[in-house]
């Protein structure tokens, strides 16, 4: 080894270096400017929590007048098809479906690098709405609404996530 | 495993993680030069370093309440720099800027000033993942493993960096020997 060489073990040895002056206040005003934004994240959840529930008493009521027929649920073309025993008096097995698909979603490859702007479009979309019915969910919780009206929401979010994890799928595929 | 970071006191973490402002920038005196320093060697750029140490820092107070204290919290701040630090580096606007050639500063601990400048000449011109891997093996002490799983890479990928790292530091000390200390770097405007 050349002799000039022994210097890559001096690495270590190379002096810290002094931070420029007045990054310290740039930091106080970054913390500044994050709290701020942070704040008016909070207030838009409120206000959008304000509407969802407003929408929500609408729905119960629609929902209430119309019974709601079972519908069978999709099956996933990957994997095992969804069987879920059907109960008038318990939306438990939507519950579980649900949480099955979303641990399928979990398990899938993130999408590549380049997407298709349609397929990107739909699962946004989707996603947005399977956000409203949790939105609608948490309300019905909250206010302790009958099951039926529960299991009509569950069984709208079991179709909306079998549907996302058939598009999520595709997705993987190059669609 | 990472080198140990500067010593400081459970009492100024806990008071940080309360919000004490006075803490905030107890930490940022003590981290704040150990940062910039990491920074500025695995990006060879005082301007892109002086971004991640003001980066590194706001996010530090604004998530320090999510510190869990399992790990010594200059190595957490250190894994936020560093991260960082790698962002830059994966950026396409850092592969194309030339390498910077200002003087070292800073205070002289030991060995010659004229070798502390080539090395650090030296290192500005390793390319830019090469250099982050040289540092972050050689002198903050991350294993061929730890640097793959932080690049999003294989050990295999840190181990090829480390020894093309090595190989162009050689190049360029040995070259020096001959050269002027001043025309030890030449920077090129990459086009691609």
């Amino acid at each position: 080894m050349h002799a000039r060489a022994q210097d890559l073990l001096k690495l270590r040895e190379l002096p810290e270096l002094e931070p420029p002056a007045g990054v310290w206040e740039r930091v106080l005003e970054g913390v500044g400017a994050r709290a701020a934004a942070l704040r008016f994240r909070r207030r838009f959840a409120v206000a959008a929590a304000v509407i969802v529930a407003a929408a929500a008493v609408p729905l119960t009521y629609v929902v209430a007048m119309h019974e709601v027929a079972p519908r069978p649920i999709l099956s996933l073309v990957p994997l095992q098809p969804a069987r879920v025993a059907w109960n008038e008096a318990s939306y438990a097995p939507l519950v579980a479906e649900s949480a099955r698909l979303e641990r399928l979603l979990a398990e899938m490859p993130p999408p590549r690098r380049i997407v298709v702007g349609s397929t990107a479009g739909t699962i946004v979309g989707l996603e947005d709405r399977i956000a409203y019915v949790d939105a609608q969910l948490s309300y019905a919780a909250a206010r302790d609404l009958a099951p039926k009206y529960r299991r009509a929401l569950w069984d709208e979010r079991v179709e909306l996530m079998n549907t996302l994890v058939l598009v999520r799928f595709a997705q993987t595929q190059g669609f | 495993m990472p080198t140990p970071s500067p010593p400081i006191s459970i009492e100024v973490v806990a008071r940080a993680r309360g919000g004490d402002r006075a803490a905030h920038a107890e930490l940022y005196s003590v981290f704040g030069r150990p940062v910039f320093t990491l920074a500025r060697r695995m990006l060879a750029s005082k301007a892109l370093a002086e971004d991640v140490l003001q980066e590194t820092f706001v996010e530090v107070i604004c998530n320090i309440d999510r510190f869990r204290g399992d790990a010594d919290v200059g190595t957490w701040i250190k894994r936020i720099a560093i991260n960082k630090c790698l962002m830059h580096v994966r950026s396409s606007w850092v592969s194309r800027r030339s390498p910077e050639t200002e003087e070292p500063a800073g205070e002289h601990r030991s060995g010659s000033v004229d070798d502390q400048m080539a090395l650090e000449r030296a290192l500005d011109c390793v390319p830019d993942v090469a250099r982050a891997v040289v540092w972050l093996h050689d002198v903050e002490g991350y294993t061929h493993a730890e640097i793959g799983r932080l690049m999003g890479r294989t050990t295999s990928f840190s181990k090829s960096q480390l020894a093309r790292a090595h190989e162009r530091l050689r190049e360029l000390l040995e070259g020096a020997d001959a050269k002027s200390e001043t025309s030890l770097c030449t920077p090129e405007l990459k086009t691609c």
